[in-house]
Protein backbone atom coordinates (compact mmCIF):
# COMPACT_ATOMS: atom_id res chain seq x y z
CA UNK A 1 0.00 0.00 0.00
CA UNK A 2 1.56 3.62 -0.54
CA UNK A 3 1.80 6.27 1.67
CA UNK A 4 -0.88 8.17 0.82
CA UNK A 5 -3.13 4.80 1.53
CA UNK A 6 -1.83 4.66 4.86
CA UNK A 7 -2.28 8.55 5.63
CA UNK A 8 -6.00 7.78 4.51
CA UNK A 9 -6.27 4.56 6.12
CA UNK A 10 -4.86 7.19 9.01
CA UNK A 11 -7.47 9.61 8.88
CA UNK A 12 -10.44 7.03 8.67
CA UNK A 13 -8.94 5.67 11.91
CA UNK A 14 -9.10 9.16 13.62
CA UNK A 15 -12.47 10.04 12.18
CA UNK A 16 -13.82 6.46 13.36
CA UNK A 17 -12.27 6.93 16.83
CA UNK A 18 -14.49 10.17 17.15
CA UNK A 19 -17.53 9.86 15.56
CA UNK A 20 -17.38 6.58 18.22
CA UNK A 21 -16.28 8.15 21.20
CA UNK A 22 -17.92 11.42 20.94
CA UNK A 23 -21.50 9.62 20.92
CA UNK A 24 -20.87 9.53 24.11
CA UNK A 25 -19.90 13.26 25.57
CA UNK A 26 -16.35 13.01 25.02
CA UNK A 27 -16.59 16.17 22.91
CA UNK A 28 -14.00 18.65 21.23
CA UNK A 29 -11.26 16.23 20.55
CA UNK A 30 -8.23 17.33 19.77
CA UNK A 31 -5.83 15.16 18.45
CA UNK A 32 -1.92 14.65 18.35
CA UNK A 33 0.17 12.09 17.25
CA UNK A 34 2.70 10.18 20.43
CA UNK A 35 5.39 8.29 20.89
CA UNK A 36 4.45 4.48 20.78
CA UNK A 37 7.08 3.27 23.54
CA UNK A 38 4.79 4.32 26.14
CA UNK A 39 3.94 3.50 29.42
CA UNK A 40 0.36 2.52 28.30
CA UNK A 41 -2.48 2.91 30.68
CA UNK A 42 -3.15 0.15 33.05
CA UNK A 43 -6.10 -1.44 31.01
CA UNK A 44 -5.71 -1.76 26.78
CA UNK A 45 -8.20 -3.33 24.73
CA UNK A 46 -6.83 -5.53 21.59
CA UNK A 47 -8.78 -5.96 18.89
CA UNK A 48 -7.33 -8.29 15.89
CA UNK A 49 -8.46 -7.93 12.09
CA UNK A 50 -7.74 -10.08 9.06
CA UNK A 51 -8.08 -9.95 5.17
CA UNK A 52 -6.27 -11.23 2.18
CA UNK A 53 -5.44 -7.13 1.35
CA UNK A 54 -4.94 -5.82 5.34
CA UNK A 55 -4.37 -7.32 8.86
CA UNK A 56 -3.65 -5.98 11.96
CA UNK A 57 -4.08 -5.03 15.28
CA UNK A 58 -6.13 -1.89 16.91
CA UNK A 59 -5.30 -1.34 20.59
CA UNK A 60 -7.39 1.25 22.38
CA UNK A 61 -6.85 2.88 26.22
CA UNK A 62 -7.62 5.58 28.59
CA UNK A 63 -7.74 6.21 31.94
CA UNK A 64 -10.30 5.24 34.46
CA UNK A 65 -11.42 8.68 34.60
CA UNK A 66 -12.30 8.80 30.81
CA UNK A 67 -14.10 5.37 30.93
CA UNK A 68 -16.36 6.12 33.72
CA UNK A 69 -17.08 9.36 31.89
CA UNK A 70 -18.03 7.66 28.75
CA UNK A 71 -19.73 4.54 30.03
CA UNK A 72 -23.54 4.76 28.89
CA UNK A 73 -24.41 3.52 32.42
CA UNK A 74 -22.03 5.63 34.25
CA UNK A 75 -20.61 2.87 35.91
CA UNK A 76 -17.03 3.36 37.88
CA UNK A 77 -16.58 -0.40 38.63
CA UNK A 78 -13.40 -1.47 37.49
CA UNK A 79 -15.05 -4.70 35.32
CA UNK A 80 -17.81 -2.84 33.83
CA UNK A 81 -14.71 -0.55 32.89
CA UNK A 82 -13.12 -2.74 31.06
CA UNK A 83 -15.91 -4.04 29.43
CA UNK A 84 -16.41 -1.15 27.94
CA UNK A 85 -13.06 -0.39 26.68
CA UNK A 86 -13.49 -3.58 24.61
CA UNK A 87 -16.63 -2.70 23.29
CA UNK A 88 -15.32 1.02 22.11
CA UNK A 89 -12.82 -0.70 20.50
CA UNK A 90 -14.97 -2.73 18.84
CA UNK A 91 -17.24 0.09 17.84
CA UNK A 92 -13.87 1.97 16.86
CA UNK A 93 -13.35 -0.90 14.34
CA UNK A 94 -16.64 -1.94 13.71
CA UNK A 95 -17.20 1.74 11.71
CA UNK A 96 -13.10 1.69 10.54
CA UNK A 97 -14.34 -2.02 8.74
CA UNK A 98 -17.38 -0.08 7.21
CA UNK A 99 -15.03 2.71 5.59
CA UNK A 100 -12.95 0.06 4.79
CA UNK A 101 -15.49 -1.93 2.28
CA UNK A 102 -16.62 1.21 1.08
CA UNK A 103 -12.80 1.55 -0.13
CA UNK A 104 -12.65 -1.84 -1.78
CA UNK A 105 -10.47 -3.79 1.41
CA UNK A 106 -12.83 -6.26 3.16
CA UNK A 107 -11.56 -7.57 6.80
CA UNK A 108 -13.02 -9.88 9.45
CA UNK A 109 -12.53 -8.95 12.74
CA UNK A 110 -12.03 -10.95 16.10
CA UNK A 111 -13.12 -10.70 19.50
CA UNK A 112 -11.83 -8.04 22.20
CA UNK A 113 -9.06 -8.98 24.53
CA UNK A 114 -8.57 -7.23 27.66
CA UNK A 115 -4.60 -6.54 29.33
CA UNK A 116 -3.84 -5.06 32.47
CA UNK A 117 -0.88 -4.62 34.02
CA UNK A 118 1.47 -1.79 34.90
CA UNK A 119 4.09 -0.15 32.72
CA UNK A 120 2.91 -1.44 29.27
CA UNK A 121 4.67 -1.61 26.50
CA UNK A 122 4.16 -2.23 22.66
CA UNK A 123 7.25 -4.39 21.03
CA UNK A 124 7.52 -6.28 17.85
CA UNK A 125 5.34 -4.56 15.44
CA UNK A 126 4.39 -6.03 12.37
CA UNK A 127 3.97 -2.66 10.62
CA UNK A 128 4.61 1.14 11.32
CA UNK A 129 2.04 1.77 13.53
CA UNK A 130 -0.20 4.52 14.47
CA UNK A 131 -0.36 5.96 17.68
CA UNK A 132 -2.38 8.76 18.62
CA UNK A 133 -3.82 10.41 21.80
CA UNK A 134 -7.14 12.32 21.18
CA UNK A 135 -7.89 14.79 24.49
CA UNK A 136 -10.73 16.33 25.79
CA UNK A 137 -9.83 18.70 28.91
CA UNK A 138 -8.50 16.41 30.65
CA UNK A 139 -9.52 13.34 29.42
CA UNK A 140 -7.81 10.98 27.09
CA UNK A 141 -7.74 7.99 25.06
CA UNK A 142 -4.82 6.67 23.20
CA UNK A 143 -5.27 4.43 19.65
CA UNK A 144 -2.68 2.30 18.27
CA UNK A 145 -3.01 0.49 14.93
CA UNK A 146 -0.10 -1.66 13.58
CA UNK A 147 -0.84 -3.61 10.17
CA UNK A 148 0.41 -4.98 7.08
CA UNK A 149 -1.00 -4.22 3.44
CA UNK A 150 -0.47 -6.12 0.16
CA UNK A 151 2.11 -3.92 -1.41
CA UNK A 152 -0.58 -3.53 -4.44
CA UNK A 153 -3.78 -2.55 -2.72
CA UNK A 154 -5.12 0.96 -2.90
CA UNK A 155 -7.89 2.42 -0.77
CA UNK A 156 -10.31 3.75 -3.50
CA UNK A 157 -13.87 4.51 -2.43
CA UNK A 158 -16.29 2.21 -4.24
CA UNK A 159 -18.84 3.50 -7.46
CA UNK A 160 -21.92 1.99 -5.19
CA UNK A 161 -21.87 1.23 -1.68
CA UNK A 162 -21.17 -2.14 0.12
CA UNK A 163 -22.48 -1.43 3.57
CA UNK A 164 -25.71 -0.79 5.14
CA UNK A 165 -26.52 3.14 6.56
CA UNK A 166 -25.55 2.58 10.20
CA UNK A 167 -27.83 5.37 11.32
CA UNK A 168 -30.99 3.34 10.10
CA UNK A 169 -33.03 0.50 11.70
CA UNK A 170 -33.42 -2.46 8.51
CA UNK A 171 -36.52 -4.26 9.22
CA UNK A 172 -36.97 -7.40 6.65
CA UNK B 1 -48.13 -4.29 31.62
CA UNK B 2 -46.82 -1.84 29.15
CA UNK B 3 -45.89 -4.39 26.57
CA UNK B 4 -47.54 -6.92 27.74
CA UNK B 5 -44.38 -8.29 29.76
CA UNK B 6 -42.65 -9.81 26.13
CA UNK B 7 -39.64 -12.16 27.16
CA UNK B 8 -36.76 -10.52 24.93
CA UNK B 9 -33.47 -12.42 24.62
CA UNK B 10 -30.55 -10.36 24.22
CA UNK B 11 -27.49 -11.93 23.42
CA UNK B 12 -24.03 -9.85 23.82
CA UNK B 13 -21.03 -10.62 25.09
CA UNK B 14 -20.30 -7.27 26.42
CA UNK B 15 -21.96 -6.77 29.49
CA UNK B 16 -22.12 -3.56 28.89
CA UNK B 17 -24.36 -3.86 25.74
CA UNK B 18 -26.42 -5.96 27.88
CA UNK B 19 -27.47 -3.82 30.57
CA UNK B 20 -27.73 -1.03 28.47
CA UNK B 21 -30.30 -2.53 26.39
CA UNK B 22 -31.98 -4.26 29.30
CA UNK B 23 -32.46 -1.41 30.82
CA UNK B 24 -34.57 0.18 27.83
CA UNK B 25 -35.99 -2.31 27.83
CA UNK B 26 -37.26 -3.57 30.72
CA UNK B 27 -37.99 0.36 31.57
CA UNK B 28 -40.75 -0.29 28.38
CA UNK B 29 -42.18 -3.45 30.29
CA UNK B 30 -40.47 -6.20 28.89
CA UNK B 31 -38.80 -8.93 30.43
CA UNK B 32 -35.00 -8.99 29.32
CA UNK B 33 -32.95 -12.64 29.59
CA UNK B 34 -29.29 -12.17 29.03
CA UNK B 35 -27.02 -14.18 27.56
CA UNK B 36 -23.07 -13.69 27.02
CA UNK B 37 -22.72 -15.55 23.39
CA UNK B 38 -24.49 -17.80 21.38
CA UNK B 39 -24.32 -21.50 23.13
CA UNK B 40 -25.67 -19.65 26.04
CA UNK B 41 -28.46 -18.01 23.99
CA UNK B 42 -29.67 -21.26 22.67
CA UNK B 43 -29.54 -22.47 26.16
CA UNK B 44 -31.50 -19.71 27.67
CA UNK B 45 -33.57 -19.58 24.51
CA UNK B 46 -34.20 -23.51 25.62
CA UNK B 47 -35.53 -22.69 28.97
CA UNK B 48 -37.34 -19.81 27.83
CA UNK B 49 -39.71 -20.94 24.82
CA UNK B 50 -42.20 -18.25 24.85
CA UNK B 51 -39.45 -15.58 24.35
CA UNK B 52 -40.88 -12.63 21.93
CA UNK B 53 -37.75 -11.44 20.14
CA UNK B 54 -34.11 -12.15 20.38
CA UNK B 55 -31.48 -9.50 19.68
CA UNK B 56 -28.18 -11.07 19.19
CA UNK B 57 -24.83 -9.73 18.57
CA UNK B 58 -22.62 -10.93 15.50
CA UNK B 59 -18.77 -11.58 17.10
CA UNK B 60 -19.06 -13.10 19.66
CA UNK B 61 -16.97 -16.42 21.71
CA UNK B 62 -17.60 -20.10 21.74
CA UNK B 63 -20.34 -19.36 19.46
CA UNK B 64 -21.44 -15.86 17.17
CA UNK B 65 -24.58 -14.99 15.79
CA UNK B 66 -24.70 -15.94 12.50
CA UNK B 67 -23.97 -19.74 14.19
CA UNK B 68 -26.40 -19.34 16.94
CA UNK B 69 -29.28 -18.25 14.17
CA UNK B 70 -28.63 -21.87 12.36
CA UNK B 71 -28.68 -23.53 15.86
CA UNK B 72 -32.57 -21.76 16.41
CA UNK B 73 -33.64 -22.98 13.56
CA UNK B 74 -31.89 -26.12 13.33
CA UNK B 75 -32.41 -27.11 16.97
CA UNK B 76 -36.34 -26.31 16.69
CA UNK B 77 -36.58 -23.59 19.22
CA UNK B 78 -39.54 -22.17 17.05
CA UNK B 79 -40.15 -19.57 14.92
CA UNK B 80 -38.76 -16.63 17.44
CA UNK B 81 -37.87 -13.03 15.38
CA UNK B 82 -33.95 -12.68 15.79
CA UNK B 83 -32.80 -8.99 15.42
CA UNK B 84 -29.20 -8.65 14.62
CA UNK B 85 -27.09 -5.81 16.62
CA UNK B 86 -23.85 -5.79 15.83
CA UNK B 87 -21.02 -3.00 14.88
CA UNK B 88 -20.90 -4.91 11.10
CA UNK B 89 -22.47 -3.48 8.52
CA UNK B 90 -21.44 -5.40 5.05
CA UNK B 91 -24.64 -6.51 2.97
CA UNK B 92 -22.95 -9.84 2.31
CA UNK B 93 -23.13 -10.11 5.96
CA UNK B 94 -26.56 -8.72 6.27
CA UNK B 95 -27.87 -10.76 2.86
CA UNK B 96 -26.38 -13.88 5.15
CA UNK B 97 -28.40 -13.62 8.41
CA UNK B 98 -31.43 -12.83 6.34
CA UNK B 99 -30.92 -15.93 4.61
CA UNK B 100 -30.38 -17.80 8.19
CA UNK B 101 -33.66 -16.11 9.04
CA UNK B 102 -33.04 -12.99 10.55
CA UNK B 103 -35.62 -10.60 10.44
CA UNK B 104 -33.28 -7.17 11.27
CA UNK B 105 -30.47 -6.10 11.05
CA UNK B 106 -29.15 -2.70 13.72
CA UNK B 107 -25.85 -1.25 13.62
CA UNK B 108 -24.23 -0.21 17.07
CA UNK B 109 -24.21 2.08 18.36
CA UNK B 110 -27.92 2.15 18.36
CA UNK B 111 -30.43 4.89 18.88
CA UNK B 112 -32.26 3.71 22.05
CA UNK B 113 -35.55 5.29 20.92
CA UNK B 114 -35.17 3.93 17.52
CA UNK B 115 -34.10 0.34 18.54
CA UNK B 116 -37.15 0.18 21.40
CA UNK B 117 -39.55 1.19 18.13
CA UNK B 118 -37.78 -2.03 16.28
CA UNK B 119 -38.41 -4.28 19.08
CA UNK B 120 -42.07 -2.94 19.52
CA UNK B 121 -42.13 -3.43 15.89
CA UNK B 122 -40.76 -6.82 16.03
CA UNK B 123 -42.38 -8.15 18.65
CA UNK B 124 -46.05 -7.35 18.07
CA UNK B 125 -46.58 -3.94 20.24
CA UNK B 126 -45.67 -1.14 17.68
Amino acid sequence: MRQDDWSLLRDMLLDSTVATVSRFGFQDVNRRRVDDAGPWPRTVAMLGFAGHDLSGTLALAAPAGTLAATHPLHSEDSDDLDDWLGELCNLVLGRLKADLIDHGIVVEIGVPMIVSGGELRFRNFRGAPFVYELRSGERWFRILLDATANTNVRLAPRDVRATVDRREIHLF
Amino acid sequence: MGTSGKKILVVDDSKTMRLLITELLSGAGYVVIEAVDGADGIEKLGAHRDTALVLCDLNMPRCGGLDMLTRIRANELGPVPVVMLTTESHFELVREARARGAVGWIVKPFNPPSLLAAVKQVAGDG
